[in-house]
């Protein structure tokens, strides 16, 4: 089953040197080359396309004129994560104190991943995740883009950390304790009985 | 990769592995036989690993947002803004170099007989130009196209004040630490027409063109005050989310924003208008970007557009005023005529 996915090639210390050193090129490439991911990560934040373009252009804006003061990220994917991230909540934060300016009530985190149901092959995976989409549901918002970020994007803890403006311990608590909802929720029996249903159809279509 | 390093592993241990969940998400043809072999030899041995599998490919399994339609749309946006703010220079040429530095010195020449004569300091913006500066105090002021603000040399000194014909975007920097004591250092001032609008630490915008002043408060509090106290001109308190029209000779008009992007859309070049009629319209392209607008028929100015029109550009603009309001409009340069 391929999962769909954007792809990427990581933008190389040589490319990035060329942007800060002003090449306007280099700039573009950088940008077509992160604008969906971007995209895709602010839409777990937001069903909002315009804030979204919004901040996406506010960061390569930023990122242009202070081109001269930056440093050199270990992965200017997740630079660019973390600087988007910032810039929709600063946006959204904004928003909401105006929208709500009597009621008081503090701004929500939201992250939501949406599920790709079309392209599951059989019942049984369907039903797992089913089971999955339900027990993520019950997990806070940051414990989902916790685990979007570690089981998604592949990031180790440090980066994640780094990216939610975190400590590696409590990213590491979050994590843990997140997977140990899910493996309350997702019992492990369940699993077994998937996996037997999956094993099954796999004789029959070798019988067949 | 050796699956066999995974028998003792729990289901909690497999889905912290790096090494397992970079498998699944590389997908590398060599590791993927090396996993069908191991299910195969090890069948029940395997079945914890086989779970965490199936775990993370469901979870994996997610729709994409691109958004790639808007891709070039949102670049081209991002251009804009960049060289509005800083003008990009290609190539060095002698003789566009002599010009600018030509331009630069008349502009520092009258700025020094300005500051001079005056002793005090403004910027002004062309029109179709946003500027974004910062004030000696840290607030930073975002100026729409044909905007003027000024300020007193000493600024830092006494009470903080500016004065602005146009639009402005304000981001005043809070300095006030006791609200029950404060100094006269500590306020910010907007002066505009006769209308005087005092901070302490908030973001609002202000527009004052042809004797006609709005006020929208996004955060904080300010008070609005005249330099002559009348029956209709009394001083008040505005809370966030409040917006206030006011002309000379005129009652002030209270309103909520409904939107707050609406009043701060023109900061990245956005044209967005809420059940405007076309006066309204024609005002902003004449006042904000410098078009002259020929309206031979007095009487379309009162037509009227329901609803919201969000646009990036004079030309999407009207385009959607021609199709809905059925109206033949021609450009030239930057003169537009418009007829029924």
């Amino acid at each position: 089953m391929p999962v769909k996915k954007i792809l990427h090639n990581e933008t190389n210390y040589i490319e990035w040197n060329s942007f800060k050193a002003g090449n306007w090129e280099a700039f573009g490439r950088i940008y077509d080359t992160h604008f969906k991911l971007l995209n895709n990560y602010g839409y777990k934040f937001t069903r909002d396309t315009d804030q979204i373009e919004d901040a996406v252009h506010d960061l390569f804006v930023n990122l242009w004129q202070k081109r001269t003061q930056i440093g050199n990220p270990a992965s200017v994917r997740n630079y660019l994560y973390k600087s988007l991230r910032n810039m929709l909540f600063r946006k959204m934060e904004t928003q909401q104190k105006f929208v709500k300016l009597n009621a008081g009530e503090d701004y929500q985190f939201h992250f939501e991943v949406s599920f790709d149901t079309l392209f599951m092959e059989n019942e049984a995976k369907k039903d797992l995740q089913k089971k999955l989409k339900e027990a993520i549901q019950t997990l806070s918002a940051r414990q989902q883009e916790i685990i979007y970020l570690r089981f998604y994007e592949g990031l180790s803890y440090e980066e994640a950390a780094d990216i939610m403006n975190l400590n590696i311990n409590s990213t590491y608590k979050l994590l843990y304790k997140a997977i140990g909802k899910l493996q309350k929720q997702v019992k492990l029996e369940d699993l077994m009985m998937i996996l037997c249903l999956l094993a099954s159809e796999k004789t029959l279509l070798e019988i067949n | 990769m050796d699956f066999s390093q995974y028998i003792h592993y729990n289901y909690e241990d497999l889905l912290n592995d790096d090494a397992f969940l970079h498998f699944i998400i590389d997908q590398k043809a060599s590791d993927l036989d090396a996993w069908e072999n191991f299910k195969k030899e090890q069948p029940y041995r395997s079945k914890v690993a086989q779970a965490a599998f199936e775990t993370l490919s469901a979870y994996r399994q997610q729709k994409v947002f691109t958004n790639e339609t808007s891709q070039s749309m949102v670049f081209d946006r991002i251009t804009a803004t960049i060289n509005t703010t800083q003008p990009k220079i290609k190539s060095f040429n002698f003789l566009s170099f002599f010009r600018v530095a030509a331009v630069f010195a008349v502009v520092a020449l009258t700025a020094v007989l300005y500051f001079s004569f005056w002793n005090k300091k403004s910027i002004e913006t062309d029109f179709g130009h946003i500027q974004t500066l910062t004030l000696p105090d840290g607030s930073e002021v975002t100026l729409n196209g044909n905007s003027k603000i000024s300020y007193a040399k000493d600024f830092k000194k006494g009470t903080r004040e500016v004065w602005l014909n146009g639009e402005a975007l304000f981001n005043v920097k809070h300095i006030n630490i006791d609200t029950n004591n404060i100094k006269p250092a500590e306020k910010f001032m907007v002066h505009c027409g006769d209308m005087n609008i005092e901070v302490l630490g908030t973001t609002f915008n202000v527009k004052s063109r042809h004797d006609q002043t709005s006020v929208g408060l996004l955060s904080g509090k300010i008070k609005i005050d005249y330099n002559d106290v009348s029956e209709t001109k009394k001083a008040f308190i505005m809370a966030p989310g409040d917006f206030v029209k006011y002309a000379r000779e005129s009652k002030l008009v209270h309103q909520k924003i409904v939107n707050p992007q609406h009043l701060t859309a023109w900061t990245t070049r956005h044209l967005v208008f809420q059940d405007a009629s076309l006066e309204e319209m024609i005002a902003v392209l004449q006042d904000d970007l410098g078009y002259e607008v020929m309206l031979p028929d007095d009487e379309l100015n009162h037509l009227k557009l329901e609803g919201e029109i969000n646009v990036s550009s004079v030309k999407e603009l009207l385009q959607i005023l021609s199709n809905t309001l059925y109206l033949t409009i021609k450009t030239e340069n930057k003169k537009i005529t418009i007829t029924k």
